[in-house]
C-alpha cells in the first residue's frame, strides 16, 4: 500500500491517531503487551457484573422465555397496521444552559422519537447538536420522579399548590429566598417582576456554572478574512455550536486561500483543531503574547510565532475571546483595538444577586425559605462557597424544583418536578437575541419555574396563560402565537452592560513546580445536567476518545516529566482545596497546564452516578486558575475508549490537499470483472467533506436516536462493544507539540464489491439493487465473519440482548424508532444508509429533504452539512458532483472495493 | 515374539473382553469421573452462552473470533492427525495396526466430535445453525456457496461421516464376536443390531477388508481438504495477516503433528490407565515417537519456509512477520514455537520415546504449541486490521476456559466409554496374528 510510484502519495508526513505511535522504536515489547493486552494483566475473576449476569441468565433460564426471536418487536408494536397512532411533526424549542435551540420533535401517537433541528430557527438551522439529539432520551428517563414530595413524603399536585400559594398568603416574603438558573426567558423575567411586586421582601439570585451572558453571537465574516479566537472554543459544544459552524463552513467553503483562522489557546478545542494557525501557549505565556501584541512588540514572543504576530498586527481582524484564556488576558486583549465581538445580554440579571449573596444570608441565618428553581446547585456551586455544607447545616427549610432527583434534591426538604422539557410552556430568546415559544410536543405531568412564581405571586396560572399573559395574547391560535412572538421585539430591553471581569490573581511569575488549570464544559455531558443520559456518556469524547468518564488532558512533555502514564491519578490543589483525577495526555496541549473537563463524578445521577471525576471542587467561576500544585497519587484507573484503535495502516486515510488542482480521485478503474452498470434507476452513495468536519459527533448521536442503536454501558464499552454505527476517527500529522488535527466519521462504506457480503453462509447481508449493503436481521445466525472481512470494521454485534428491559440503559420502547427493526441478541448491524428514510420518501411517508430525496439522520444533524447523500445516478445531484471533485477519493482505496462512501481531502493554505 | 505372546493370552480369554467389569479398575472409574463432571462444565457452559449471548465470551469489535475458532482448528487438526496415522496403519498393514489403529479411529472421531462442537456454538443463534443445511425452507433460501463457512459445513459433515464409517466398519467383525459371546439377552439385541448380521462367511470378510481399506483410503485427501478450509476460512478474508495462500498448507502439517501427538498421548496414557485393556508397549510408543517426530519436522519445514517467504518479500505496510515476532504478540508465537518445535527434539532420544510419561509430557507440549499457534493467528491477525490496530485485544473468559478444557474432558469421556463398551484393538486382527505367530512358532 505505499508504494511511492503511486501518483496519489501526497507529501504529507504519516498519519498517527495516539501518542505513543510516535515514539515507536523504543519498543518495549512487555510494556506494549501489557497496552495491548491489559485485560490479560488482570486475573479472571467473576467481578460484580459478571456475578450479577449470571444470576439474570439463571432467572432467564428459570423464566424459559426460550429462543423467541424478538427482532421484529419494535415494528410490531408500532408499525404495520396496528400504528399506535399518527405520526406528527411538532416544533418547539430546547432549552440549551438556558438558550433556546429551535427543534422539530417528530411524535408517534403522541410519543417523540427523534429530534431534529428547526430549519426556520436561528440557533439550529434546522440541523442539531449532541445535546439536542440526547434531548430525546432523557425525555424517557426511568428514573423521573413524577409526584411531588414535601417534607420527604410524596404527595399529590393539589396539595403541593397549596403549599405554593401558601407564601402569598403570609407577610411581603420576608425570609424567603429564590436562587434561580437564569433562563433567557421574558416570562420568566416578568414573573420575577410579580414576585417582587407581591412580596417585596422576597430575594432573587441565580447561578449558573457556564455563564449564560457570556455566548458569542452569531459571527459575521463578510468583512472579516482574518478571524482570531484567544480561548474561544465556538466550534465546541454549546447552545451557538451548530450555528457557528454552519456559519464558519460557509466562510471556508468558499474560499480556503482567502480566509484564516487563527487560534491561540491552552488546551486544545474543536475549533483549535480547524485553525489554519494554532498557537498553544500556557495560560501566563499567552497572556504575556496579547500584552505583546497590544504593545506591539514581538520580540518577547516565541520565535515560531512571530511571523504570526506581525500578521495579528497588521492585518484587519475579528477577535473572538473565549473562557480558554484568563481573565486577565482578556482584558489586556480588549485594548488590541480589533473588531470585537460583543456577547448579548440574554438574561436581564439585575434583579437577581449572584449566589454567593445567597451564601452569606444562609451563613447568617437570614432565610427561612430557600427555594431552588431549577440547577443542581449542591454539585456546580463554586467550591469556595461549599453549598452542599451551608445548606445541609442552616435550618432553612427548601424547596427545589427539578427534573431528576440529583444532590440538590438530596439535601432539601420539599422536591417538585419539574415538567418533562418537551411538556413545557415557555419563551425563550435564542443566542442571537430571537425570542422563541416553547410548547408542549408531548404530555408530562409537572410544573415549571414560572409557574412556581406565579403561585408565588398569587396569580396561580398555567404556563400557557402565563407565556400569552407576557405576549398580550390570551386567545390567539397556537401557530398564531408563535409567530407573534418571534416577531416580538421583546429582545433586549432593560438589559445591564456586559458585567467587567471578574478580578482575579494578578499572573506575575509562577513558580516552576505550579500547573494553571482550563476548565471547559464537558463536550456531551455538558455542565453535568447531562450525566445521567447514556448516549451522551457512552459517546466518545471527540478530542480524547474518553467514553464513561473524563480525565485531566495533560501535556506528553509534562507527563513525562511528572512519569505519568495515560490513566495514572494524580492529586491537584488550588487554595486548599483538592480534587484526585487520572490525566491522559493531549496532543498540542501546552505544558504545565491541565485542561479539566466539568460535568463528571455526580454523586446522585441515577446511571451518571460516579461515573468520572468531579472538578467542581476546584472550580469558583473562573474557567482559568494559576498556582495549582500537581502530585501523582500512585493510583492508576482504566480510562475508557469507546474504540481503542490505535495506528493506521492506510497512511492516506485522511488527506490534505493545497489546492483544487491536485487531483485525488482516480481517473481510469481497475480491471475487474465486476459490471458496474447500475441495476435500479436509484443509485444511493454518500461524501464526507473531511475539510469541514468539526469532530462533533452529532452524527453519533443522531444516528442512534435514529435507529434505534442500544447503549452498552461502561463495561462493555471498555471491552470494545459500543455499538455505534458511525463512529468519529481522529486524526493527526506532524509533531505532537501543535499537530494538525482532522476527524473522519466512518460509516459503512457500502462498497459496490462487499467483501462482507460472500463470507456471509447465509446469506443475511447483501447488495440492493440501490446499492446498499444491507443487512437483513432475522436471517443472521451470528458467525461474525462479515465483521472479520470488513476492512473498515464498521460492524458491530449484539454480544447481548441489549435492549432487554433488564439490560437496557438506553431508550425506552416508547422512544424507538418505530420505522427501525430493534436487533435481538446475536446478530450483526450496521448503517444502512437510513434504508427506512429512504422507502418511506419512495412511499411517499416522508417529505425528505428539499430536492424531495432522502436524508439520512447523520446528513440532517451535522452542523456543517459535511454529510452529502443521494443519487449517484443522477449527475446533478449534489453527491454525484462532490463525487466528481477533484478531492474525492475512497478510504482504502488500494483494496478496489468500490465504495459508495466516499470523502474529500481536507484542504491546507498553499505554503 | 514373547511380547505378542503376552497379548495373545491376554485377547484369547474371554475375561479380559469388554464389558468384563474385572477389567476396569479404580482408575477408570476416577477418570469417568473426573471427565464426565467436566463434560457437564463443559455443556453448562455452552448451553449458558447460547441462552445469554456470546458476550460472556471475550470477544468484540474487532476480535470477533477467539477461542472458538482456535480451538475449532486446533481439534480438527487433532482429529486429521490421529486419522491420518490410522489410515496409514490399515492401508500399510503395519504390524502395529493392531494395538493401535481401532483406538485411532476413535480418537479421530472423538477429536472430531469436539470441532464440532464450535462452529455450533459460536453462532450468535446457535439454535439457527440448521440453516446451513440445504433444505427446502418455505423462504426458498439456501446456503451461500460462495462462503468458506458454508463450505466448512459440508467438509465437517463429510469428514464426520467418513470418519464414524472407516470406524464402524471396522468393528463390525469384533460386534458379532461380542454378540455371540454376550450371555444377556439385551446385550445379544444391541449387539447384534450394530454387527448388522454378520456371519463371518469369506465373502463378508472379503468385503468388509475391503470396504475398510477403500475407507482409509479416501479419508487421506479428506484430511487435506477439511483442514484447508479451516484455514480458508481465514486466508479467504482481507485481514492483511491471514490472506495467504500458505495458510491451508501450514494448518494441514500443523495438524499432523498434533493428532500424532495426540495419538502418542492417549498411547501414554491409555497404558497408565487401562493397562490390562490395550497393549501398547514400549515400541509401539517408540514408533508413534519417531513418526511424532516426523510431523513435526514437516510442520518446522512449512513454518520456516512461510517465514522466510514473508521475509523476502517486498516490505508491505502490514509487516506481519515483525508483528509475529517482535510485536504485542511474539510471546503466543515464541511460546507456541518452543513448544511445538522445540521441546520435541527430545524425541531423538530412544529412551525419552519409549517412556510413558515423557510420552504424555512431550505430546502435550506438541499439542499445546499447536493450539497457540491456531490461537494466535486469530488474534494478531484481527488485531492487525487495514485500518487499526486494535488496543483492547482480546482475552479469554472464564467460560471460554471451561468450554476448552471440557472439550479436552469430553474427548477423554468418549475414549473411555468407548473402551467399557466396545473392543479398543480388532480383535479379529489379533486372532489372525495369533494364529499366525502359532504357525510361525511351529518348527
Amino acid at each position: 500500500m505505499a508504494d511511492s510510484t503511486s501518483p496519489f502519495t501526497d507529501h504529507t508526513p504519516k498519519l498517527w491517531r495516539r501518542l505513543d505511535e510516535l515514539n515507536d522504536e523504543q519498543r518495549n515489547i512487555t510494556e506494549r503487551a501489557k497496552k495491548l493486552f491489559p485485560q490479560l494483566t488482570k486475573s479472571m475473576l467473576i467481578d460484580r457484573r459478571t456475578a450479577l449476569r449470571l444470576m439474570a441468565a439463571s432467572a432467564a433460564l428459570a423464566a424459559a422465555s426460550g429462543c423467541a426471536d424478538n427482532s421484529s418487536k419494535a415494528s410490531e408494536q408500532r408499525m404495520g397496521g396496528k400504528s399506535k397512532g399518527p405520526v406528527e411533526d411538532r416544533y418547539t424549542l430546547l432549552n440549551q444552559n438556558g438558550t433556546a435551540f429551535g427543534v422539530v420533535v417528530r411524535t408517534v401517537g403522541g410519543n417523540p422519537v427523534k429530534i431534529e433541528g428547526d430549519p426556520d430557527h436561528p440557533a439550529s438551522l434546522g440541523r442539531s447538536n449532541v445535546q439536542a439529539q440526547a434531548a430525546l432520551l432523557s425525555h424517557y428517563d426511568p428514573d423521573r420522579i413524577d409526584l411531588p414530595r414535601l417534607g420527604g413524603k410524596e404527595t399529590d399536585w393539589k396539595k403541593c399548590r397549596e403549599f405554593l400559594a401558601s407564601f402569598s398568603e403570609k407577610g411581603i416574603g420576608e425570609g424567603l429566598h429564590i436562587l434561580l438558573q437564569p433562563t433567557a426567558s421574558p416570562t420568566l423575567e416578568r414573573m420575577i417582576r410579580e414576585v417582587k411586586q407581591r412580596l417585596p421582601a422576597t430575594r432573587f439570585y441565580q447561578y449558573r456554572p457556564i455563564p449564560l451572558n457570556n455566548i458569542i453571537p452569531p459571527i459575521d465574516y463578510q468583512s472579516n478574512n482574518l478571524v482570531i479566537s484567544f480561548g474561544c472554543d465556538f466550534l465546541g459544544a454549546g447552545p451557538g455550536q451548530v450555528r457557528h459552524a454552519a456559519d464558519y463552513a460557509e466562510f471556508r467553503r468558499n474560499d480556503r486561500q482567502e480566509s484564516k483562522l487563527i487560534v491561540v489557546e491552552s488546551v486544545p478545542t474543536l475549533t483549535g483543531a480547524q485553525a489554519d494557525e494554532h498557537v498553544i501557549l500556557e495560560p501566563r505565556q499567552l497572556e504575556q503574547f496579547i500584552q505583546a501584541l497590544n504593545e506591539g512588540d514581538i520580540t518577547n514572543i516565541a520565535p515560531q510565532y512571530r511571523d504570526l504576530a506581525n500578521a495579528i498586527i497588521n492585518e484587519p481582524r475579528l477577535l473572538l475571546k473565549g473562557n480558554g484564556i484568563s481573565a486577565n488576558a482578556g482584558e489586556i486583549a480588549k485594548s488590541l483595538g480589533a473588531v470585537e465581538l460583543q456577547s448579548p445580554q440574554l438574561f436581564d440579571d439585575s434583579q437577581c444577586a449572584d449566589i454567593s449573596a445567597l451564601h452569606k444570608a444562609l451563613e447568617q441565618d437570614e432565610a427561612d425559605h430557600l427555594m431552588i428553581l431549577g440547577g443542581n446547585p449542591v454539585y456546580d456551586a463554586p467550591a469556595r462557597l461549599n453549598f452542599a455544607q451551608t445548606l445541609s447545616r442552616s435550618r432553612v427549610a427548601s424547596t427545589y424544583l427539578g427534573s431528576e432527583w440529583n444532590e440538590t434534591a438530596g439535601l432539601c426538604s420539599n422536591y417538585i418536578s419539574e415538567t418533562p422539557e418537551l411538556a413545557q410552556w415557555g419563551d425563550l430568546r435564542s443566542f442571537d437575541s430571537s425570542v422563541g415559544l416553547r410548547r408542549p410536543v408531548t404530555s408530562g405531568t409537572g410544573m415549571t419555574a414560572i409557574e412556581i412564581l406565579s403561585h408565588l405571586a398569587g396569580i396561580p396560572e398555567s404556563g400557557e396563560m402565563l407565556v400569552r399573559k407576557t405576549y398580550d395574547a390570551p386567545d390567539l391560535p397556537v401557530e398564531q402565537l408563535a409567530q407573534k412572538i418571534r416577531s416580538s421585539t421583546n429582545a433586549a430591553n432593560n438589559m445591564n452592560p456586559p458585567p467587567s471581569g471578574k478580578v482575579q490573581k494578578p499572573l506575575g511569575i509562577m513558580p516552576d513546580n505550579r500547573f494553571a488549570l482550563v476548565f471547559a464544559p464537558s463536550p456531551h455531558i455538558w455542565d453535568g445536567s447531562l450525566a445521567n443520559n447514556s448516549w451522551t456518556q457512552e459517546l466518545p469524547a471527540p478530542l480524547t476518545g474518553l467514553a464513561w468518564g473524563n480525565a485531566a488532558s495533560i501535556a506528553a512533555s509534562t507527563a513525562e516529566k511528572l512519569g505519568l502514564k495515560d490513566g495514572d491519578e494524580i492529586e491537584i490543589s488550588l487554595d486548599g482545596a483538592s480534587i484526585k483525577i487520572p490525566v491522559i495526555q493531549l496532543p498540542g496541549q501546552a505544558e504545565n497546564t491541565l485542561g479539566l473537563p466539568l460535568g463528571y463524578g455526580r454523586k446522585m445521577a441515577a446511571i451518571g452516578s460516579v461515573i468520572g471525576h468531579g472538578v467542581y471542587a476546584l472550580f469558583n467561576g473562573n474557567f482559568v486558575e494559576q498556582g495549582a500544585l500537581v502530585t501523582k497519587t500512585g493510583a492508576h484507573h482504566d480510562l475508557i475508549f469507546a474504540d481503542r484503535f490505535m495506528a493506521a495502516d492506510d497512511d492516506k486515510a485522511v488527506r490534505w490537499v493545497t489546492s483544487e488542482t491536485e487531483q485525488l480521485r482516480r481517473k481510469e478503474e481497475a480491471p475487474s470483472f465486476f459490471d458496474p452498470e447500475y441495476r435500479a434507476e436509484k443509485q444511493w452513495g454518500m461524501v464526507i467533506d473531511l475539510d469541514i468536519c468539526i469532530g462533533c459527533n452529532a452524527c453519533t448521536i443522531a444516528c442512534q436516536a435514529e435507529n434505534n442503536i442500544p447503549v452498552v454501558g461502561p463495561e462493555e464499552t471498555a471491552a470494545g462493544r459500543a455499538m455505534h454505527w458511525i463512529r468519529v476517527d481522529r486524526y493527526h500529522r506532524g509533531p505532537a507539540e501543535n499537530p494538525d488535527t482532522a476527524f473522519q466519521p466512518v460509516p459503512c462504506m457500502h462498497c459496490e464489491l462487499a467483501p462482507c457480503e460472500p463470507v456471509c453462509p447465509v446469506g443475511a447481508t447483501t447488495h440492493s439493487s440501490e446499492g446498499i449493503n444491507e443487512m437483513t436481521y432475522n436471517r443472521c445466525i451470528g458467525t461474525r465473519s462479515c465483521s472479520n472481512n470488513c476492512p473498515y470494521k464498521v460492524r458491530r454485534f449484539n454480544w447481548f440482548d441489549y435492549q432487554a428491559p433488564d439490560r437496557n440503559v438506553g431508550m425506552s420502547t416508547e422512544g424507538q424508532n418505530p420505522r427501525v427493526t430493534v436487533r435481538d441478541r446475536g446478530v450483526m448491524e450496521k448503517c444502512t444508509f437510513c434504508v427506512q428514510r429512504i422507502e418511506a420518501v419512495r412511499l411517499g411517508d416522508d417529505k425528505g429533504g428539499e430536492d424531495g430525496m432522502p436524508v439520512t439522520a447523520c446528513q440532517q444533524t451535522c452542523p456543517t452539512q459535511a454529510i452529502i447523500f443521494g443519487d449517484l445516478a443522477d449527475a446533478q445531484s449534489p453527491v454525484a458532483k462532490a463525487r466528481a471533485e477533484p478531492r474525492n477519493y475512497s478510504l482504502l482505496e488500494d483494496l478496489n472495493l468500490k465504495t459508495r462512501t466516499t470523502y474529500l481531502a481536507k484542504q491546507t493554505r498553499e505554503v | 515374539m514373547a511380547k505378542a505372546t503376552s497379548m495373545d493370552t491376554h485377547l484369547t480369554t474371554p475375561e479380559a473382553l469388554p464389558l468384563e467389569e474385572n477389567a476396569f479398575g479404580l482408575r477408570w472409574w476416577l477418570a469417568v469421573i473426573i471427565s464426565a463432571a467436566l463434560v457437564i462444565a463443559l455443556f453448562a457452559a455452552l448451553f449458558y452462552t447460547a441462552l445469554t449471548g456470546i458476550g460472556v465470551w471475550g470477544n468484540n469489535i474487532p476480535f470477533v473470533w477467539g477461542f472458538d475458532l482456535a480451538n475449532y482448528g486446533w481439534w480438527i487438526g487433532m482429529a486429521n492427525g490421529s486419522a491420518l496415522f490410522a489410515c496409514l496403519l490399515i492401508l500399510w498393514r503395519a504390524p502395529m495396526r493392531l494395538a493401535i489403529s481401532r483406538w485411532a479411529e476413535a480418537l479421530a472421531l472423538a477429536a472430531a466430535i469436539c470441532a464440532a462442537l464450535f462452529p455450533v456454538f459460536h453462532l450468535g443463534k446457535a439454535w439457527l445453525s440448521y440453516w446451513m443445511v440445504p433444505y427446502p425452507a418455505h423462504t426458498g433460501l439456501w446456503p451461500q456457496p460462495m462462503s468458506p463457512l458454508t463450505w466448512d459445513f459440508w467438509s465437517i459433515f463429510a469428514y464426520l461421516l467418513t470418519i464414524a464409517s472407516l470406524w464402524y466398519i471396522g468393528l463390525i467383525p469384533d460386534l458379532a464376536m461380542l454378540r455371540d459371546r454376550a450371555r444377556a439377552c439385551l446385550k445379544q439385541r444391541i449387539y447384534g443390531l450394530f454387527a448388522l448380521g454378520w456371519t463371518g462367511s469369506s465373502r463378508q470378510w472379503a468385503l468388509q477388508q475391503h470396504c475398510h481399506r477403500l475407507l482409509a483410503l479416501s479419508v487421506i485427501p479428506f484430511l487435506i481438504v477439511m483442514q484447508s478450509i479451516v484455514a480458508l476460512e481465514l486466508a479467504v478474508t482481507l485481514v492483511p495477516d491471514w490472506h495467504d495462500t500458505g495458510l491451508p498448507v501450514r494448518f494441514v502439517v500443523s495438524g499432523f503433528a498434533s493428532g500424532l501427538a495426540l495419538a502418542y498421548f492417549f498411547a501414554g496414557l491409555m497404558q497408565s490407565i487401562l493397562p490390562e485393556m490395550i497393549d501398547v508397549d514400549d515400541d509401539i510408543l517408540d514408533q508413534i515417537g519417531v513418526f511424532t517426530l516426523g510431523a513435526v519436522y514437516l510442520s518446522m519445514f512449512v513454518v520456516g519456509l512461510t517465514a522466510l517467504l514473508e521475509w523476502l518479500a517486498p516490505p508491505d505496510s502490514s509487516n506481519s512477520l515483525t508483528e509475529w515476532t517482535s510485536g504485542s504478540g511474539a510471546v503466543l508465537t515464541w511460546s507456541s514455537l518452543f513448544l511445538s518445535k522445540v521441546v520435541p527434539q527430545l524425541l531423538w532420544f530412544r529412551k525419552i520415546r519409549r517412556n510413558r510419561y515423557a510420552a504424555i509430557g512431550i505430546s502435550a507440549a506438541i499439542a499445546s504449541g499447536i493450539w497457540l499457534d491456531h490461537l494466535s493467528t486469530i488474534i494478531l491477525g484481527l488485531a492487525h486490521g487495514h485500518m487499526e490496530t486494535a488496543g483492547n485485544l482480546y482475552a479469554p473468559s472464564i467460560i471460554e476456559l471451561i468450554i476448552l478444557i471440557g472439550t479436552l474432558a469430553l474427548c477423554l469421556l468418549i475414549m473411555l466409554i468407548f473402551a467399557r463398551l466396545l473392543p479398543l484393538i480388532a480383535i479379529y486382527a489379533a486372532n489372525e496374528k495369533q494364529i499366525y505367530n502359532q504357525g510361525e512358532r511351529l518348527p
